[in-house]
C-alpha cells in the first residue's frame, strides 16, 4: 500500500513506487477482431489452449444447472472426420452458404486457420476471454461469461466455386464436386439461396447456442468470409416414439444407412483418397447436398389420408411400411412386383428399392425442419432443410433423384435452394486445421 | 463513460440505518484480507470456482492491500469503494506506464469485480477517486504465463484530445465555405427552373457535407435541418416540415416542379449559413471524436449500403466515398494519439481506408454516375460489405484504445 500521492492530483502521476525495470512486455495488441489482422500475428495462439483448460469448468457448471438450461454435451471436435455428419442430429441447426474474399491463397489459409480455432474454442466451451481495453468485448455474451459446450458442432464444407482460379487449386478440387444442377421439378428461378464458396453446418442442443457460434464466426472471420444465405432448422421430437416426424406429418429418416458400421460408413459415406479419381487429401471427407425443400402443407392437409400414404409409402401414424407393422420393418418389394400394396412410385420405393444393385445409393440423411413465416398469399413458408452426406454424389443422391423426378409427391413441395459442398476431412489433431490437407 | 473530472459527490454520506454498514462490513473484510489476501480469491460473475486476486478495501488514502504474488492467468479483484466518492480503478504496470484493466466508475460504497488475465510480469492497482487523490497499491508479481492475457496500452488523458478536437474544427470550419457556395448554386438552378443542373449540383453539395464527418447529428438542429430522413417523420416524404438534403433529393428525383423545390432550396443555404455562423461558439465534445471516427462508417453501412438513405438519386456509392474521407480526417487528426498506442492499427488504417475508397470509387462510370448497390452483382455487393465490415471491426478498437483515462 502507498501513500496518497498529491502530485498526481493535478496532472504530475508519477508511479508509486519506484520499481526496476521487469514490466509486463506490451506486447503487440492481441485484438479480438478483424480477420487479416489476428491472421497477420499468428491465429490461435493460445487460445485453444485456454479454452481447453476450462472445458472441465464449463461441464461441471452445466452439470448442476437445471433442465432449462444448455446440455453440457460436450461433441469431440478433433477426429479423423469433423462432428456433425454421424452426430445424432441436434435440436436446432443453421446452414449457412458464404463466399470467400480471402485475398490469395495464404489469407485462404489464414481463414481455414481461424475458422479452426473458432470451432475448437465454441465446441469446447469455457468462460469467455478477458477483453483488454482498447477493444469492444470478445465475446457477444449471449450465452453468458462462460461458453457452454452444449452439444455444439460446426461443420465446413467447400463449393466447387471456391475450386475456380483464385485460389490455385483447380487441380485438387473433388472429384465428384460440381455446381449443384438444376433438377427437373426444382423452383429454383430466381432463387437467392444456391450454391457458396463455402458451407457451414452448425448444429446445437439449444437455438441461441446455435446463433452465438454463427455470429462468432462472422465476427472473427469479416473480410474474408461473407455469408450470402441462411436457413435455420429444428429437429422435432419423437411423436411419440422413434423416428421424428417431418412437416407432413410422416416419420422421415427411417431408413438411414447404419454408419456405426465402419464399413458401412467407408463404402456409402466417407471418400476416400485415390480413390473413385479423388485426389489424396479427400481422405475422411463427405459430400454434403443440402435443399430447401418447401412443403405446401396447406395443399398437403386437403389430401386424403390414403392418397397421403401410397404417395410416401408408408403408414403416417406407424411409420411402418405399407406392409409392415413397425417403422423399422423392412418393405418386401420383391413380393409386390406390381405395386399393389406400395405403389411403384411409392416415395420410399423409388428412393431406395432395396436391391443390391442399389445398396450403394444410400445416403445419410440428416435433414431439419424449417419454419419462416409466410408467403404473400398467407400460406406457411415450411418445409425440410434436406441434408445428405455420401461419397459419391452422382452415384447416390443424383441417382436417386432422378429416379424420384416426377413422383406424386412433386406436386405438395416445392425445392427453392441449396448446393453442393465437400466436407472437408476432420481436424486430426492439435496444431492441425481444417483444409490443411488441401492447402499442403 | 469515465468522467475525469466527476461532479462533487454528495456532501453527506447516505443517512439511516444502511449507511453504516458498509463500513462495518469494510473493516472486518480488511481485517480478514490482511491475514488470507493470497488464498482467498473472489467469485467470478458466474458460480465457478473463485478466482485468483481477493478483495480489495479502497478509499481516498489507500488503494487496499492486493497480494503480493499471484499466479498468471484470470484473476478478479473484488473493489469496494469504502469512500464517499467515486473511484476509478485500473490494473496497471509496476512502473504506471501501461494500463491493462479497469473498473470505469465505482460509486461510493459500492463492490464491482476487477477481472482479467494477466500473464507474468509486474503489476499494481491504481485508484484514481473523483476528489482527486490517487493511490496505489504496492507491486504484485505475477508468476508464470497466461494463454488469452490481455495487452497492456498507453492510457490516454483528456486533455490530449485538445489538438484532435481543434484540428478537426479546422478541418470543418475551411470546408464550410465550400458547403455553403455548392448549396448556393443549388438554389440558384432551381431559382431558374433548370432541374437538371440542380440533380447534378445537388450531389455536389450533399457530398460535401457528407465528407465532414457528421454521423449522429454532430451539429446538433443543423443537422437534423440539414441532412435528416423522412423515416420518422410523421407523413413519412410528404411531411411538410421535411427539409434539408434528403428531402430536396426527393424532390429533385420525383418529379416535383422547381416551383414547389424552391422554399426547399432557400431553406438549405440559410440553414448553412446559420451553420457557419453558429459553429465557432459550439462546442465539440472532445469524446465524440474517436466514437465518429466508426460510427460514420456504421452508418454507411445501414444508411447507404442498405439503401435506407436513397431518395432516388442513387448515390449511395458516392456518399459512402464521402463518408470514406470523412473518416479518414478523424484519423488523420487522431493520429498523433493511435500512434503511440497502437502503430499497427494505425498502419493497418492508413492501408485499407485507402484501398476501400479506391474499390467504392472503382464503381463510377466514365460519365461520372454511380450505379445503385442493389445493382452490383452478388460478388461485388459481397466485397464491398465485407470490406467495409472488416474495416469497422478495426475502427471500433479507436473509441476503447482513446477514452480518457486521467491519471490510470
Amino acid at each position: 500500500m502507498t501513500a496518497p500521492d498529491p502530485a498526481a492530483a493535478d496532472g504530475q502521476a508519477v508511479p508509486a513506487q519506484a520499481v526496476p525495470a521487469q514490466c509486463p512486455v506490451s506486447a503487440p495488441a492481441l485484438h479480438r477482431r478483424a480477420f487479416l489482422r489476428r491472421a497477420a500475428i499468428g491465429a490461435g495462439v493460445g487460445a485453444g489452449a485456454l479454452a481447453g483448460a476450462f472445458a472441465a469448468t464449463a461441464a461441471a457448471d452445466s452439470a448442476t444447472g437445471s433442465g432449462a438450461g444448455p446440455s453440457g454435451r460436450t461433441i469431440p471436435f478433433l477426429g479423423p472426420h469433423q462432428a456433425g455428419i454421424t452426430t445424432p442430429p441436434q435440436a436446432a441447426a443453421t446452414f449457412v452458404a458464404c463466399a470467400v474474399l480471402a485475398g490469395d491463397r495464404a489469407a485462404l489459409a489464414d481463414l481455414f486457420a481461424t475458422l479452426t480455432e473458432r470451432i475448437r474454442v465454441l465446441t469446447t466451451g469455457g468462460p469467455v476471454p478477458a477483453t483488454d481495453l482498447a477493444s469492444p468485448p470478445t465475446d457477444s455474451s449471449t450465452l453468458g461469461p462462460v461458453l457452454p459446450a452444449d452439444g455444439l458442432t460446426v461443420t465446413v464444407g467447400v463449393g466447387a466455386s471456391l475450386f475456380d482460379g483464385r485460389y490455385g487449386l483447380a487441380a485438387r478440387k473433388p472429384a465428384q464436386l460440381v455446381t449443384m444442377p438444376v433438377f427437373p421439378d426444382d423452383d429454383m428461378v430466381g432463387s437467392t439461396e444456391l450454391h457458396g464458396d463455402l458451407s457451414l453446418q452448425i448444429c446445437a442442443d439449444s437455438r441461441d447456442t446455435v446463433m452465438h457460434a454463427l455470429r462468432d464466426i462472422t465476427k472473427h472471420t469479416r473480410g474474408a468470409l461473407q455469408p450470402s444465405w441462411k436457413v435455420d432448422g429444428f429437429h422435432a421430437a419423437p411423436r411419440p416414439t422413434g423416428t421424428p416426424r417431418n412437416q407432413l406429418g410422416f416419420k422421415d429418416g427411417i431408413a438411414n444407412p447404419d454408419t456405426a458400421d465402419q464399413s458401412v460408413a467407408d463404402a456409402v459415406l466417407w471418400t476416400h483418397g485415390g480413390a473413385n479419381g479423388e485426389p489424396a487429401w479427400v481422405e475422411g471427407g463427405s459430400y454434403q447436398v443440402v435443399r430447401i425443400i418447401r412443403m405446401l402443407v396447406e395443399f398437403w392437409d386437403r389430401v386424403s389420408l390414403h392418397e397421403q400414404e401410397t404417395m410416401i409409402g408408408r403408414r403416417r401414424d406407424s411409420g411402418a411400411p405399407m406392409d409392415g407393422t413397425t417403422e423399422s420393418d423392412i418393405p418386401n418389394y420383391a413380393g409386390d412386383p406390381q405395386g399393389l400394396i406400395t405403389p411403384m412410385n411409392a416415395h420410399i420405393r423409388l428412393a431406395n428399392p432395396r436391391t443390391t444393385d442399389t445398396a450403394n445409393q444410400q445416403i445419410l440423411r440428416r435433414g431439419y425442419n424449417y419454419e419462416r413465416g409466410l408467403d404473400r398469399d398467407g400460406n406457411l413458408d415450411v418445409g425440410l432443410l434436406f441434408c445428405c452426406y455420401q461419397q459419391d454424389i452422382a452415384r447416390q443422391f443424383a441417382t436417386v433423384q432422378q429416379r424420384l423426378a416426377g413422383e406424386p409427391l412433386v406436386d405438395y413441395i416445392s425445392p427453392t435452394g441449396g448446393g453442393y459442398f465437400f466436407v472437408l476431412p476432420g481436424v486430426k489433431a492439435p496444431g492441425d486445421h481444417l483444409a490443411a490437407a488441401l492447402l499442403a | 463513460m469515465p468522467d475525469p473530472t466527476p461532479p462533487p459527490p454528495p456532501d453527506s454520506a447516505p443517512r439511516g440505518r444502511l449507511a453504516t454498514l458498509p463500513r462495518l462490513r469494510t473493516a472486518l473484510v480488511g481485517l480478514l484480507v490482511l491475514g488470507s489476501a493470497a488464498l482467498s480469491g473472489s467469485a467470478p460473475a458466474d458460480s465457478g470456482p473463485p478466482l485468483p486476486g481477493g478483495a480489495l478495501q479502497v478509499n481516498t488514502t489507500s488503494c487496499g492491500t492486493a497480494p503480493a504474488h499471484l499466479p498468471a492467468g484470470r484473476v478478479s479483484f473484488d473493489v469496494t469503494n469504502g469512500s464517499n466518492v467515486y473511484v476509478t480503478v485500473y490494473v496497471v504496470s509496476a512502473d504506471g506506464t501501461l494500463a491493462y484493466a479497469e473498473i470505469p466508475w465505482l460509486g461510493p460504497y459500492k463492490t464491482l469485480p476487477l477481472a482479467t488475465t494477466l500473464t507474468g510480469g509486474q503489476y499494481a492497482v491504481r485508484c484514481v477517486f473523483s476528489s482527486g487523490p490517487v493511490v496505489s497499491t504496492g507491486t504484485v508479481q505475477v508468476d508464470g504465463t497466461a494463454a488469452g492475457a490481455v495487452a497492456g496500452y498507453l492510457p490516454m488523458s483528456d486533455k490530449e484530445l485538445t489538438a484532435p478536437v481543434n484540428a478537426y474544427r479546422a478541418y470543418v470550419e475551411q470546408a464550410l465555405p465550400g458547403l455553403l457556395a455548392a448549396g448556393r448554386a443549388l438554389d440558384a438552378d432551381i431559382a431558374r427552373g433548370d432541374l437538371a443542373a440542380a440533380r447534378a449540383d445537388w450531389l455536389t453539395a450533399h457530398l460535401d457535407y457528407e465528407r465532414l464527418g457528421a454521423a449522429y447529428n454532430s451539429f446538433g438542429d443543423f443537422d437534423t435541418a440539414l441532412n435528416s430522413m423522412a423515416n420518422g417523420l410523421p407523413q413519412g416524404v410528404d411531411s411538410p416540415d421535411w427539409t434539408g438534403f434528403f428531402a430536396l433529393e426527393y424532390g429533385l428525383w420525383h418529379g416535383r416542379s422547381a416551383d414547389r423545390l424552391r422554399p426547399l432550396s432557400r431553406q438549405l443555404v440559410t440553414d448553412l449559413a446559420n451553420l457557419i455562423d453558429d459553429f465557432p461558439s459550439e462546442d465539440t465534445d472532445p469524446g465524440t471524436l474517436p466514437l465518429r471516427a466508426h460510427e460514420i462508417l456504421e452508418n454507411s453501412l445501414q444508411f447507404q449500403l442498405g439503401g435506407i438513405a436513397d431518395y432516388g438519386s442513387g448515390s449511395a456509392l458516392a456518399t459512402l466515398g464521402a463518408n470514406i474521407q470523412g473518416t479518414e480526417e478523424l484519423i488523420t487528426v487522431l493520429t498523433p494519439l493511435i500512434s503511440p498506442r497502437d502503430p499497427a492499427l494505425l498502419a493497418l488504417l492508413n492501408t485499407q481506408l485507402p484501398a476501400y475508397a479506391t474499390e467504392v470509387a472503382s464503381y463510377r462510370a466514365a460519365d461520372g454516375s454511380w450505379p445503385t448497390p442493389a445493382r452490383l452483382t452478388t460478388l461485388q455487393r459481397a466485397r464491398l460489405d465485407g470490406d467495409l465490415g472488416r474495416l469497422l471491426e478495426e475502427l471500433a478498437v479507436l473509441p476503447n484504445l482513446l477514452t480518457p483515462r486521467n491519471h490510470a
